[in-house]
């Protein structure tokens, strides 16, 4: 074990919201990334798992969804290709269901998983999505 | 490419799926990571949908009829309530927040006459198998500088209201 982890894991004994805190200090992530993250975060770890990013996947399906019919159309989705949203409709039909949203957002995990373990963290997510 | 290849290739995916499949919470999305190829533009980017995890932002809700939010939202701390305007504006601003509002964000209401507040935070946001939305939230109250709490879960009818399910 690297010094580096000896050392997160002590603060993480004080303080997993700290160590979030600290994160997000030396990423430069904008105040609203931040409060998405903490928000995202439920168990305040500093890192998205697989369960947390599901909810806020789902999360994002519902307010998208201005119609609330449980399915986004081209225009609930702003600034998507047609390509990309036909990439993401794997059903064709032109609409999105949740479980094509949650399909599409996952391999945006895969690709936003730099080191691959399986876990988002701040440097990961702002690299990603540049916020 | 020779059949062997195809069958490892294929027991490979099907060993990635089940090995991500049930992570991604509720296990009822068996997404196909095998197909690496497709990963930069198989899903929808981190710069679109409103971001990797970002709120997206919503429009206000539709306008609906007062009775008919009022109706599905009598029950929980709303019902509790003596003050019939106290009772519309919870009503109102408890339909607002579970249309709109993220989880995590309280919504707030005030009722002028007599200074009676409250506030209704989304929790958690699921939709059932028949494609229902249905929201967890908590919800306070403070009357004469006495707040109290409550948790709750609505989900979404088909005529644009919320009712409290539990």
């Amino acid at each position: 074990m690297s010094l580096l982890q000896r050392g997160l894991g002590a603060v993480a004994l004080f303080g997993v919201a700290m160590l979030a805190t600290h994160a997000f200090a030396q990423t430069g992530m904008t105040s609203r990334c931040r409060e998405d993250f903490e928000t995202a975060d439920r168990n305040r770890d500093g890192r998205l798992d697989r369960g947390e990013f599901y909810e806020r996947v789902v999360e994002q399906f519902f307010l998208l969804d201005k119609d609330k019919n449980g399915f986004l159309v081209r225009e609930e989705i702003v600034g998507v290709s047609p390509e990309v949203f036909a990439t993401a409709d794997r059903g064709g039909d032109g609409r999105i269901t949740l479980q094509e949203f949650v399909n599409a957002r996952f391999v945006d995990f895969g690709a936003a998983d730099g080191n691959g373990d399986g876990v988002l963290s701040v440097e990961e997510i702002q690299t990603y999505s540049r916020c | 490419m020779s059949r062997r290849v195809i069958r490892g290739g294929g027991l490979i995916a099907l060993l990635l799926m089940l090995a991500t499949g049930c992570a991604g919470g509720g296990g009822q999305f068996g997404q196909d990571l095998s197909q690496n190829k497709g990963l930069a533009i198989g899903g929808l980017g981190g710069m679109t949908a409103g971001g990797l995890i970002a709120a997206a932002a919503h429009a206000s809700p539709a306008g609906i009829a007062a009775g008919v939010i009022l109706g599905g939202l009598t029950g929980g701390l709303i019902g509790h309530l003596v003050d019939n305007k106290d009772k519309e504006i919870a009503a109102k601003t408890t339909h607002q927040a579970l249309e709109s509002a993220p989880s995590g964000k309280a919504v707030a209401w005030q009722n002028p006459d007599n200074g009676h507040t409250g506030t209704v935070t989304p929790l958690h946001t699921y939709q059932t198998g028949t494609g229902q939305y249905c929201r967890e939230y908590t919800q306070t109250v403070t009357i004469d500088n006495r707040p109290q709490q409550s948790y709750g879960t609505a989900c979404r009818q088909p005529d644009g209201s919320w009712r409290i399910v539990s």
